[in-house]
């Protein structure tokens, strides 16, 4: 691929990138969330169109328009979030839209059933080294299976370029190891893999090349011998340029809320910290490492086994999230589609749902004091809205998310606990947001963020917990660490 | 709405879009076109007369419309409401004839109603049955109870004057099943737009995750939706006993589709979050009266359901093109 451009609605996302693959290589593509890698595996598997560039197969320029182009040409994609059809079986999964028929008369045939299944076990065995039954359904064959599955649609296809995309997510240590050794098996058969991954201990194991992207474009592209893991995430962040935090130092309170030896087994284990007035902490790590799930535990929304979390020096057990709310605390989901707007309800509605108590007059829900509640809000943390009767899925990302804030707000909280509070929205409201959190916490109170964007969490958190695989690998203090210390040890054990 | 639309915009302007986003604004047209259309058809139609037996008529529907609305309102649907209204019917009877007073019986029907509902809501929020499944289920087991203890004959002779006052008595010259329709659309607007269970009864419907994320304790508010549903046919149940002196078998079957066509004339989105009931209403007495104009005009009463089932696409298509509209702007 040469010098491709992309732009979105005028935002340029790739930079004349340029990258090359080599028959039975394995190619590790890594990136910050946002770098474009995706933008570049969707031009190359034909998903979005490039706005400059050119695309050279074999030393022969091709033009790739759609998905079909893509796929005649040998280039396969296995996602993420499995392509498969569930109550299909193995057999039928590895040869859809690509089945071995028998003629019985000239424009009738039927499906050669028993072809396929023993096609598709050699498939699995001869070149996956792999003993799946094909005729279970993908439904009743683990997880892990499932993307083996996959490949081997890939490979019977006839795909010459197979691109991973993140494929070792939910995979344990022995899978991961078959899956490693897959791919050198593809290697040998002369298949070319682009192999895309947050987790860098396992890109350097198994790629023979790096190409590291920032900003849409390559600023890495080197064999992987050349190269360390700080190399790599010295590349992957850059030059830090910001400084729009609007962090001011505080002295800090009591202790709110202490978090002792909490494990869920499935998705945390051992985790403790403690959290003061005033504090910001911040818990980051790669995608389903677990942070996630620790914070959704401290609202009820999650199950803990063992461990103790005390607030102001009473034990909590919740029941539910009410219990949760009636302790004064809030949470700011990170899918604001699905788990936070109701969206085909009004600023005001959406703004006093969770506090309704507050716009009650007897029994009847007093609409004056819910509309002058959020003008309030409208006007203190500068929500662009016409009038607080508008739809809320007619606001920009930005004003949705300040909406949100008001609706948590309004429930007077003592800890806040946010999770990707900027995610998808712009600079200036991210700024606005941020704003918004240290104001809060000069009141008194405390905040838990959780983040993929490790700049923000240095940014404004006082406290840096890193967390991988489920385990804290390192609490740090804001003014002793750097971006590089908190990546290095998000992707590797440390 | 319109006021709003046009201060927004800074002009007075006949605004097509505004006007179609109040809704049941599609409802008040059709009908109205409706009413001409019949009134040049049936020198009867035009009649207060036949108005008032119009509403009446549709006020079974209605009063199971409103418990419809609020389920559909959740995101879900009631199929046994028609059965219920049956059931709930067949036991004020069947207390009657054994001797038991008018108000208590009236009482106990109304309790079964809502045990009823109380079993829909559980299957549905605490076993996690498909709504549409488990009301389908309980729909087949009350009509079926309903023909095995009658095996087919009709209870009748219920004439007891306070229960015939139900469906047939005035009040200051007002039918009583109308002044009833009117009482309860008012106590069940007021609990759906403005109190707090209402609010929770939309928010579930809108978008479920994120009512539990406010704290909303979704299986309850789902529960008590049932039971107030159950409860309203039980009235629909003893209006129309009241109604006909009788309990027959077959009674309300086939209702469950009128109370979700009402539902959904009257703007009540499938999807949930959305509820008009006025509107709902409106749906009714459009539903009643395109059946009372093809009886004026003398059309065979086998061609009505597909002239109704027209009625129904016409209107969900229109309230479907209005939104589209509304998403363009």
């Amino acid at each position: 691929m040469k010098e491709i451009n992309k732009s979105f609605y005028g935002v340029p996302v790739l930079k004349n990138a340029s990258i090359s693959l080599n028959k039975g290589e394995c190619v590790g593509l890594i990136g910050e969330n946002g770098a474009g890698k995706s933008t570049l595996i969707k031009i190359l598997c034909g998903a979005y169109k490039k706005d400059s560039g050119q695309i050279f197969i074999d030393g022969k320029e091709k033009t790739i328009n759609s998905v079909e182009d893509a796929q005649n040409l040998g280039i396969r994609t296995i996602y993420q979030e499995l392509s498969l059809f569930p109550t299909l079986s193995v057999a039928e999964n590895i040869f859809i839209n690509n089945e071995i028929t028998r003629n019985v008369a000239s424009k009738l045939s039927f499906l050669d059933i028993n072809t396929m299944r023993i096609e598709a076990e050699r498939i699995l065995k001869d070149v996956l080294s792999v003993d799946i039954d094909v005729n279970k359904t993908i439904e009743n064959i683990p997880f892990s299976q499932r993307q083996l599955v996959e490949i081997a649609r890939a490979i019977y296809s006839n795909g010459q370029v197979i691109i991973m995309d993140e494929p070792t997510t939910g995979l344990e240590t022995k899978e991961k190891e078959k899956l490693f050794n897959v791919i050198y098996d593809l290697k040998s058969h002369g298949k070319t893999i682009i192999f895309i991954s947050h987790y860098l201990d396992e890109v350097m194991q198994v790629c023979d090349r790096i190409i590291v992207l920032r900003d849409g474009e390559v600023v890495i592209e080197d064999k992987t011998a050349h190269m360390t893991l700080d190399d790599i995430i010295t590349s992957m962040i850059g030059k830090v340029v910001d400084n729009h935090y609007p962090k001011e130092k505080m002295e800090l309170g009591n202790t709110v809320l202490k978090v002792e030896n909490l494990s869920n087994v499935k998705d945390f284990n051992d985790i403790s910290f403690d959290l003061h007035e005033k504090e910001i902490v911040g818990i980051v790590g790669l995608a389903g490492c677990g942070k996630n799930e620790i914070l959704r535990a401290l609202f009820g929304l999650v199950k803990w086994q063992s461990g103790k979390v005390t607030l102001n020096g009473e034990e909590l057990k919740f029941k539910s999230v009410k219990s949760a709310m009636e302790r004064k605390i809030a949470f700011l989901p990170a899918e604001r589609k699905s788990e936070g707007i109701f969206a085909i309800q009004t600023v005001s509605w959406n703004t006093s749902i969770a506090a309704l108590k507050k716009i009650m007059q007897g029994w009847k829900l007093s609409l004056r004091k819910e509309k002058l509640i959020t003008n309030k809000f409208i006007s203190e943390l500068g929500i662009k809205v016409h009038s607080p009767s508008m739809l809320i899925s007619r606001l920009s990302g930005g004003n949705q998310q300040k909406v949100m804030l008001s609706r948590w707000f309004l429930t007077d909280p003592k800890v806040l606990l946010l999770e990707e509070p900027t995610r998808g929205i712009d600079v200036n409201a991210k700024v606005d947001v941020y704003n918004l959190i240290m104001r809060y916490v000069k009141q008194g109170n405390s905040v838990i963020m959780v983040s993929s964007e490790e700049g923000e969490v240095l940014g404004i958190c006082d406290k840096i917990i890193v967390i991988h695989k489920g385990s804290m690998v390192a609490t740090l203090d804001r003014e002793k660490t750097s971006l590089e210390e908190i990546k290095r040890y998000s992707v590797s054990a440390g | 709405m319109i006021e709003k639309n046009a201060k927004n915009t800074g002009r007075k302007k006949f605004n097509l879009s505004s006007l179609l986003s109040i809704s049941g604004f599609g409802v008040v047209i059709a009908y109205i076109l409706l009413c001409v259309l019949l009134t040049f058809l049936s020198r009867n139609f035009l009649t207060i007369n036949n108005f008032i037996t119009i509403i009446r008529q549709a006020v079974w529907v209605g009063v199971m419309g409103i418990g419809m609305t609020f389920v559909i309102a959740t995101g879900g649907i009631d199929l046994s409401v028609g059965s219920t209204l049956g059931f709930a019917g067949l036991t004020v009877a069947v207390l009657l004839q054994k001797g038991i007073e008018v108000f208590p019986a009236c009482l106990i029907a109304m309790l079964i109603g809502a045990f009823i509902g109380l079993i829909n809501g559980l299957l549905i929020s605490k076993v996690k049955l498909p709504a549409f499944i488990a009301t389908l289920g309980t729909m087949s087991i009350l009509r079926g109870l309903v023909y095995v203890y009658t095996k087919g004959i009709p209870v009748y002779g219920l004439r007891y004057p306070a229960f015939q006052y139900l469906a047939q008595g005035y009040f200051y010259g007002i039918p009583f099943p109308v002044i009833l329709m009117a009482v309860l659309l008012l106590i069940f607007s007021f609990l759906m737009y403005r109190t707090k269970f209402g609010r929770y009864v939309l928010a579930i419907g809108s978008n479920e995750d994120g009512a539990r994320l406010v704290g909303i304790d979704i299986d309850k508010i789902k529960i008590w939706v049932y039971i107030l549903t159950g409860f309203l046919c039980s009235i629909s149940g003893i209006l129309l006993t009241s109604r006909s002196e009788a309990a027959v078998a077959d009674a309300g079957s086939g209702y469950e589709m009128d109370a979700i066509a009402a539902s959904v004339i009257g703007g009540t989105s499938m999807s949930g979050g959305k509820a008009n009931l006025p509107a709902m209403f409106l749906g009714a007495v459009l539903m009643t009266t395109i059946r009372n104009g093809l009886n004026l005009t003398g059309v065979s009463s086998l061609w009505h359901q597909v002239v109704l089932g027209f009625v129904i696409l016409i209107a969900v298509t229109m309230d479907s093109l209005s939104t589209r509209l509304l998403r363009k702007e």
